[in-house]
């Protein structure tokens, strides 16, 4: 009995070695850069309510429940999602893949889309941008635009389509999966820009041999790559030229919605202990039934924009990229017991009696059912500033609100937390040990900073302007408010006749300056009848 | 163990100064800027400034009668006078000041009622005029825009009368010509309005009174009296605002020249017009 004991035991730790090490390797083998940006630089690009949460949140679950190793995960928010940032963490990016040897990369990106073409329908201009502008980072730059001598406007502060399949091309991985959710984030032509990209790359030299010479020149295409199995999908929210949308109802962007909603959906449908592989297939299958079967506002998801996949070297790629591998916390069926059956006593048989009363039966017991598994649990207590602030355990929302202290099972959780009547998410991931309780302080609220300044001096404070923020009078400029709630408000100035509203995105540590420059022009006159005797001569 | 105790305190303040940095990194506020642009008429009043000049003719033809000092009629006759000007104006605001001049010809044919001698007198004028008007916005109506006039005005007359009936002599000269210099100057103060009845069309009145110091001089003999009187000058226009600062005026302008009763007055009566054009800046 004792040695059977210790053979399970050795079995099952071994195996328990196995699963850990399978577990480890499926997180080795993957690497994500993630981008949401909700916070423009430029006055002009409207902020976004959830893009940068949709990023925090899909790292966070890539983390919990998607085989990913957070050291091996990038994350660009907001006002880290510049130009040259993104383009940076390409690079570091490719150092994880080369390093950590990556198999499988996936690029998100939550924030807004220009279509690029000669439409007239670009996102931010009314005339188009008839280059490859594609995404728009923290720091775009709308008035950074120039013409070409074809007529044809370019703007560099964008991410340009060419761009962007350059660097997947050049990424050291086998599978590369890109999920856009942002308008015209459909690339019909996606497959020949990277095939193009991986043909060869430019490499750029100094021209000529005499050291005194000052020009570049491209002398060579040199073919650096020759792995045209690379498999590569393209994930958009909508088609080329639509949009794409975020919804309050949904709490996300629509597609960031589907993806996150499918992810635990399928960690749910999954038994304890198994680990499915999903494949990108799978994935963009799981999102479009979504949008087939979620309505917002009386209209299904899809009838506002449809998901589109793009797809390369074919369309078997899409059941061989693997997106994420998934841990099952669906309880396993538990095999019904039954006690055993008390043995018959033995058949009563006539025999002569014996000297001595016969033996009693043994009396066997009904087994005990085996005891319920101990579940571990520890505490935390969730206060956030202010309080109030809704709590959503692993995606399931809880009736609780901050401050509260919650019982969970122990192990990493996904919280979010998020006041009524605010679009911001504050996305978090906790670690619970085992009888003890961890306390979290979460601050909801951002620094709003209002000034208005005088154009011919804009060095010195402007005249007072009067300043609302959600229709209630926040005071005078220059103000500086810490105590703003974190979300999507309404503020509005007013300097004498002139009134301008526009809406702000205020997020903890990110603190906002809204900077008002005042330009006094000459008013145009409206002649009257009486200035027309100024006209008259005598 | 001292040694030891040092480097914990050297990490701690570099772990400090470093948390300190990262603080004031994320201290850096994202700016967003948005221009706010005011159309303010009290910036800068546009176009305060006028400069302009006109070009001016005043036509006189009709009988021309002189009476005593009585009022009896002493001789008729006829006058027939040309005057031509220009002027040029600088404004700002509701002031304008304006330099006018005037010169031309006046013929006067005569016969004198009581002993049937015919003369014929012709007359050369000169004129030079500083006036400054001001409109009175705060007593404007829409339809009424009225104004100030002050100035002084100094017209010079270069007369020379001659008998054309036989056997008459001026009695001032003993020949049958007379040449008389006579110079009024006067200092005027007068109220008018401009009657705009759309942006185009309209009225403009006034009427200037004259205070006048005058000399008149016989050359041909020397003999020179000098008087005063109160005169004045009247113009009744309607206008037409060809386009902004294009103007044209035409009506009827009276004269009433008194140079007292030792000189005499002098009043004429015609056709006025005048086109005039303003810059405004």
């Amino acid at each position: 009995m004792k040695k059977g004991l210790f053979k399970t035991a050795c079995l099952g730790l071994i195996l328990c070695a196995i699963l850990l090490h399978a577990v480890n390797v499926c997180a080795e083998q993957r690497a994500a850069l993630i981008i949401g940006i909700s916070q423009y630089r430029d006055i002009n690009i409207r902020d976004l309510k959830y893009s940068d949460a949709d990023a925090n949140e899909l790292k966070s679950t890539l983390t919990l429940i998607g085989g990913y190793d957070q050291k091996n995960i990038i994350l660009l928010t907001n006002a880290e999602a510049t130009s040259q940032n993104i383009r940076n963490s390409f690079r570091r990016l490719n150092e994880i893949c080369k390093k950590n040897n990556i198999k499988n990369v996936l690029i998100f990106y939550s924030g807004h889309g220009v279509l690029a073409g000669k439409g007239n329908t670009a996102d931010f201009r009314k005339i188009g941008i008839s280059a490859r502008e594609f995404l728009a980072p923290a720091d775009a730059d709308l008035n950074d635009t120039y013409i070409l001598s074809d007529g044809s406007q370019v703007n560099d502060t964008f991410i340009k389509r060419e761009w962007l399949a350059s660097q997947v091309a050049g990424l050291e991985a086998k599978s590369v999966t890109i999920l856009i959710d942002s308008c015209h984030s459909g690339i019909p032509d996606f497959e020949g820009l990277v095939r193009d990209n991986m043909q060869g790359r430019l490499k750029p030299s100094t021209f000529g041999v005499q050291e005194n010479l000052k020009g570049i020149k491209v002398y060579a295409i040199e073919s650096v790559r020759s792995d045209t199995a690379k498999q590569v999908a393209l994930i958009s929210a909508s088609a080329e030229k639509d949009y794409s949308m975020e919804f309050e109802t949904l709490n996300h962007g629509a597609m960031t919605y589907a993806l996150l909603t499918n992810i635990r959906e399928m960690e749910k449908q999954t038994e304890v202990g198994d680990v499915i592989q999903v494949t990108v297939g799978q994935v963009y299958e799981s999102i479009n039934q979504t949008f087939y079967t979620t309505a917002v506002e009386g209209q299904l998801l899809v009838n506002y924009h449809k998901p589109q996949m793009f797809i390369m070297p074919n369309v078997d790629s899409i059941n061989q990229i693997v997106f994420f591998s998934i841990k099952g916390i669906k309880p396993k069926p538990i095999p019904p017991k039954f006690p055993e059956q008390v043995p018959e006593p033995p058949p009563v048989v006539a025999i002569k009696p014996p000297l001595e009363p016969p033996p009693a039966p043994p009396v066997v017991a009904a087994p005990k059912p085996p005891p319920e598994p101990a579940i571990l649990t520890g505490w935390i207590k969730l206060e956030s500033i202010p309080a109030g602030a809704g709590i959503t355990i692993d995606g399931v929302s809880t009736e609780k609100r901050t401050n509260a202290v919650l019982e969970l099972p122990a192990g990493q959780h996904l919280i979010v937390l998020q006041l009524p009547g605010s679009a911001y998410r504050h996305v978090m991931t906790v670690d619970i040990k085992t009888g003890t309780q961890t306390h979290q302080i979460i601050d909801l609220r951002g620094d709003l900073s209002v000034h208005a300044v005088l154009k011919e001096a804009p060095d010195r404070p402007g005249p007072q302007i009067d300043v609302y923020l959600d229709g209630q009078y926040l005071g005078k400029s220059n103000l500086d408010k810490r105590d703003i709630t974190a979300g999507t408000h309404e503020l509005m100035v007013k300097y004498k006749e002139v009134i301008k509203t526009k809406s702000i995105e205020v997020r903890p540590l990110s603190p906002l300056l809204v900077r008002y420059i005042i330009v006094q022009e000459k008013a145009p006159q409206k002649p009257t009848l009486q200035d027309s005797a100024r006209d008259v001569v005598f | 163990m001292k040694k030891n105790l040092l480097l914990v305190v050297i990490i701690g303040l570099g772990l400090a100064v470093s948390m300190c940095l990262v603080g004031n990194a994320f201290a850096q506020p994202r700016v967003v800027e948005e221009e706010i642009v005011l159309k303010d008429p009290t910036v800068s009043a546009p176009k305060k400034w006028v400069v302009g000049g006109s070009l001016e003719y005043w036509y006189v033809s009709g009988g021309y009668d002189t009476v005593d000092d009585n009022g009896n009629t002493i001789a008729e006759g006829d006058i027939d006078s040309n005057m031509p000007g220009g002027n040029a104006f600088v404004g700002y605001g509701d002031w304008t000041l304006q330099f006018s001049y005037r010169g031309g010809d006046t013929d006067i044919d005569m016969r004198w009622v009581s002993n049937a001698v015919d003369t014929e007198e012709k007359q050369k004028h000169l004129e030079y005029e500083v006036t400054l008007r001001y409109l009175l916005r705060g007593l404007s109506a829409k339809h009424f825009v009225p104004y100030l006039l002050g100035g002084y005005n100094s017209t010079s007359i270069d007369s020379t009368d001659t008998i054309i009936t036989p056997g008459w002599i001026w009695t001032s000269t003993g020949t049958t010509v007379e040449h008389r210099e006579t110079d009024y100057r006067s200092w005027m103060l007068g109220v008018g309005a401009v009657v705009p009845f759309n942006k185009y069309l309209g009225m403009r009145g006034d009427l200037r009174v004259a205070f006048t110091d005058a000399d008149s001089k016989i050359t041909d003999t020397g003999a020179s009296w000098s008087d005063s009187g109160i005169g004045g000058v009247g113009f009744l226009t309607g206008y037409w605002n060809i386009f902004e600062g294009l103007n044209f005026q035409i009506g009827g302008k009276y004269q009433h020249l008194n140079g007292g009763d030792k000189i005499g007055w002098y009043s004429r009566f015609g056709g006025f017009a005048m086109l005039g054009y303003s810059y405004k800046f």
